[in-house]
């Protein structure tokens, strides 16, 4: 495509490119804006909500924790009272006035049944008093039952003496036996049996044992308190957890899920072990201080567990049950999670509201952006007087009083532009009348002066003296150089003026011709001319040819008078890798002292005698050269030819 | 020889008197009449007493009437339509040989200042379009 450069391309400042703002982007700024002010706020409710949730849920546990410390102290406490209840009124029955007389009775005969009644009635009375007492009995030194009452659901029965059973071998009877005065035994607490066989349905049993002495200090029996604990154990409880009670070995007396309690007496070797081995294993280690802890347990359930130790019998330390009370930690924190539920309703919410908002807001702000971008398209087509929208004091209508600006200095520079361009369009038609009147009217008179000098001279030459002739020849020879002068003066200004049609120029061709017409002019001169083949420029091909005219025209003109005159078209290109077109021949050169005028207008370097011209073919080349940026130098040496090295792009910096 | 006349229209006496000098000294010895600018061309040619020329010799730059209006009428009347028709002038702008030849003129000839070359011009315009080139018929307006 052919390009063409002008003056007025030099003032672009309005350009219809394309903004490329479809609705659709649009519509994702919206989106974007509202989606970014819902995600900020989610993550601030998301924050506000974790840190809630962890606050209130840490407070929970703590207060959890209190809690079961305090369910476990009082569970302990409950069980200590009993124990030690049991162990006081085991102790005062023993030595109780009727059990006194009792052991005041001969030995190996069968009681008085007075002494019997006695007895019976103060047991009887204790079992009433002591629903969880299920049975009292006073048994003889030999392990024989004497006394026995029996309770249950508040049924108190005073055994017969045919229902007696000897209890010799029983271990709460044989530890009973080996204590001193005052002491007592209380036994670990086990199923209860009855003729050696666990009694159905089960009952746990704590036995308390104390002996009996008569008023000479021997051992006449024991008396003997079972307790049925169940209805203190079942008691214990804590809300969302679970109160465990183990025996010393691990085994559970008291089990939410009771087939798991006694493990001992049931053969199902259930334990502490098996429902949580690391904290077996700390209760084991552990001192009887009361422990509180916020652990994860093996089964990875994370935990909040309180427990202590209950050492039961007086007379054996190493006895003892430990309360345990565990709640997880989940459940302990639930409100803290229903809390988190509805801060999350709360925030789903307000994220919905804050959408719509975001949602509408974000559209007024892209609609008015809209309006600006349609506003900033209408500038684009060229029609400057449109206005932006200005109402508000925020930034988007910050933006549209300096659009407003920018329209109205591009407004004032397309006036100044238009003004610019119709005063250079004026410059240029009274050049163009200028050279056109010179073309004609300059031309005319000059015509009239040669033609009638010539009239002159061809129809008066015999009545003419000689010197009238040279005389004539001298006006025409001026009339002719001015002749030439103007020819070459709107040749200039006609390279001046024209719209340059750049394309590829085959420069070898236009040398070829222009050395064919130099020939034609004048077919007697013998003269080597030699063209690169194939030289190409980028240029103005009608200026290219001018050029040429002009410098192998120059070439032809100063090997006039050379032997073996020569002319050389090539490219060249010297080490610093310029290259360039030369155009060298071996005339008469010139004197490099002058070489700065060579390409101004009317500047000669040689007189009209040894050569003809009018000084305007170089200042013609060197415009030519300009007009399409690129560079020219000549060389020579008097005598010893010139050349003339030209491109028609811009010279690479060295 | 072809016997027409010559319209010469010239507003320049010194070539108005080179041009007739040029054409006799090429021994053309047709009738010569001069119209000194356009509107007189276009009565010569147009009005009661109008004739057929056969060839004009046309400048360009003319009182009046210029010399591409001269041709642009001589162009649109049927009954000088095919005129031969001869710019001579001094002019070598290319706007005016692009617009002349837009008109169809039969030939463009640029007046060179040197006598002699004027005078070759001129003599071989001459001994062309009278001598050599077929004229077209005389047509007569209906």
């Amino acid at each position: 495509m052919a390009q063409t450069r002008t003056m007025s391309d030099d003032i672009g400042i309005i350009g219809g490119s394309d903004t490329g703002g479809g609705p659709s982007r649009l519509t994702s700024f919206r989106v974007k804006v509202a989606a970014g002010l819902i995600l900020l706020l989610a993550a601030v409710i998301l924050a506000l909500g974790y840190l809630t949730y962890e606050d209130s849920a840490e407070a929970l546990a703590e207060r959890v924790a209190e809690e079961i410390t305090q369910v476990t102290a009082t569970a302990t406490l409950r069980v200590e009272r009993l124990t030690a209840g049991l162990a006081g009124n085991t102790l005062a029955l023993s030595q109780s006035p009727a059990v006194l007389n009792a052991a005041e009775a001969p030995n190996a005969v069968p009681l008085s049944s007075a002494l019997r009644d006695s007895v019976a009635k103060l047991f009887a009375a204790f079992a009433r008093n002591q629903p969880s007492y299920v049975q009292i009995r006073f048994i003889d030194e030999r392990g024989m039952e004497v006394v026995r009452v029996d309770s249950s659901a508040g049924m108190v029965r005073i055994l017969s003496p045919d229902e007696m059973q000897s209890k010799a071998h029983s271990p709460y009877f044989n530890a009973g036996m080996q204590l001193k005065f005052g002491e007592v035994h209380i036994s670990p607490m086990t199923l209860n049996r009855e003729n050696e066989k666990i009694e159905v349905p089960y009952r746990p049993m704590v036995r308390s044992v104390t002996p009996v002495f008569n008023a000479d200090g021997a051992r006449r029996g024991v008396v003997v308190i079972n307790d049925n604990p169940t209805d203190l154990l079942r008691e214990l409880s804590v809300p969302m957890g679970e109160v465990y009670v183990l025996n010393e070995n691990g085994y559970f007396l008291r089990h939410p899920d009771r087939s798991k309690e006694f493990g001992f007496d049931l053969n199902t070797d259930y334990t502490i072990d098996d429902l949580r081995p690391k904290l077996a294993q700390k209760i084991r280690l552990e001192s009887d201080q009361l422990r509180v802890m916020d652990t994860v347990g093996s089964d990875g359930v994370r935990r909040i567990v309180a427990y202590q130790k209950i050492r039961y019998n007086p007379t054996n330390a190493a006895d003892f049950w430990t309360v345990l009370v565990d709640v997880p930690r989940a459940v302990a924190v639930a409100p803290a999670a229903a809390l988190r539920g509805r801060i999350a309703l709360l925030g789903f919410v307000i994220l919905a509201l804050a959408s719509i908002i975001g949602f509408v807001l974000a559209g007024r702000l892209s609609a008015r952006i809209v309006s600006l971008a349609a506003v900033s398209r209408t500038i684009s087509t060229g029609d400057l007087n449109a206005q932006a929208p200005v109402k508000g004091s925020d930034e988007i209508a910050l933006l549209g009083r300096a659009f407003n600006d920018m329209t109205a200095s591009l407004r004032q520079m397309r006036v100044d532009r238009i003004k610019r361009e119709e005063e250079l369009k004026r410059a240029n038609a009274s050049l163009e009348a200028f050279s056109y009147s010179v073309s004609h009217d300059l031309r005319a008179p000059l015509r009239a002066v040669d033609g009638f000098a010539e009239a002159l001279d061809q129809d008066f030459r015999d009545t003419l003296p000689d010197d009238a002739g040279r005389y004539i020849a001298r006006i025409r020879a001026g009339a002719r150089c001015m002749g030439q002068l103007i020819d070459d003066l709107l040749i200039l200004s006609r390279v001046e003026r024209r719209d340059m049609v750049m394309n590829s120029v085959d420069l070898s061709a236009l040398a070829a011709n222009t050395a064919v017409e130099l020939r034609n002019l004048d077919p007697s001169r013998s003269i080597e001319i030699q063209i690169e083949p194939g030289l190409q420029v980028r240029g103005d091909e009608h200026l290219v040819k001018i050029l040429l005219s002009n410098l192998v025209g120059n070439a032809w003109k100063f090997t006039e008078k050379s032997a073996n005159a020569r002319i050389e078209i090539r490219r060249v290109r010297d080490g610093s890798g310029k290259s360039g077109i030369e155009i060298r021949d071996n005339g008469v050169g010139f004197d490099m002292t002058y070489a700065n005028k060579l390409f101004l207008p009317f500047q000669r370097l040689h007189s009209d005698k040894e050569f003809s011209g009018t000084g305007i073919g170089l200042a013609i080349v060197a415009r030519i050269i300009e007009r399409h940026g690129g560079w020219i130098e000549a060389e020579s040496e008097v005598g010893r030819g010139a050349s003339f090295k030209f491109d028609l792009m811009r010279r690479p910096d060295v | 020889m072809k016997s027409g006349p010559i319209l010469l229209v010239e507003d320049n006496s010194d070539d108005e008197a080179l041009t007739i000098r040029a054409l006799r000294k090429a021994n053309i010895a047709n009738d010569i009449r001069v119209a000194r600018d356009g509107a007189e061309a276009l009565d010569m040619l147009f009005g009661s007493d109008k004739f057929f020329p056969s060839i004009v010799l046309l400048d360009l730059k003319l009182p009046k009437v210029g010399g591409i209006e001269v041709l642009q009428r001589i162009r649109n009347e049927e009954s000088t339509r095919r005129l031969n028709v001869v710019v001579l002038t001094s002019s070598d702008e290319g706007s005016d040989i692009e617009r002349t030849y837009d008109l169809h003129v039969n030939s463009y000839v640029r007046k060179p200042v040197n006598f002699e070359d004027f005078a070759t011009a001129v003599a071989q315009v001459g001994m062309y379009w009278l001598l050599l080139n077929e004229p077209p018929p005389e047509r007569h307006a209906v």
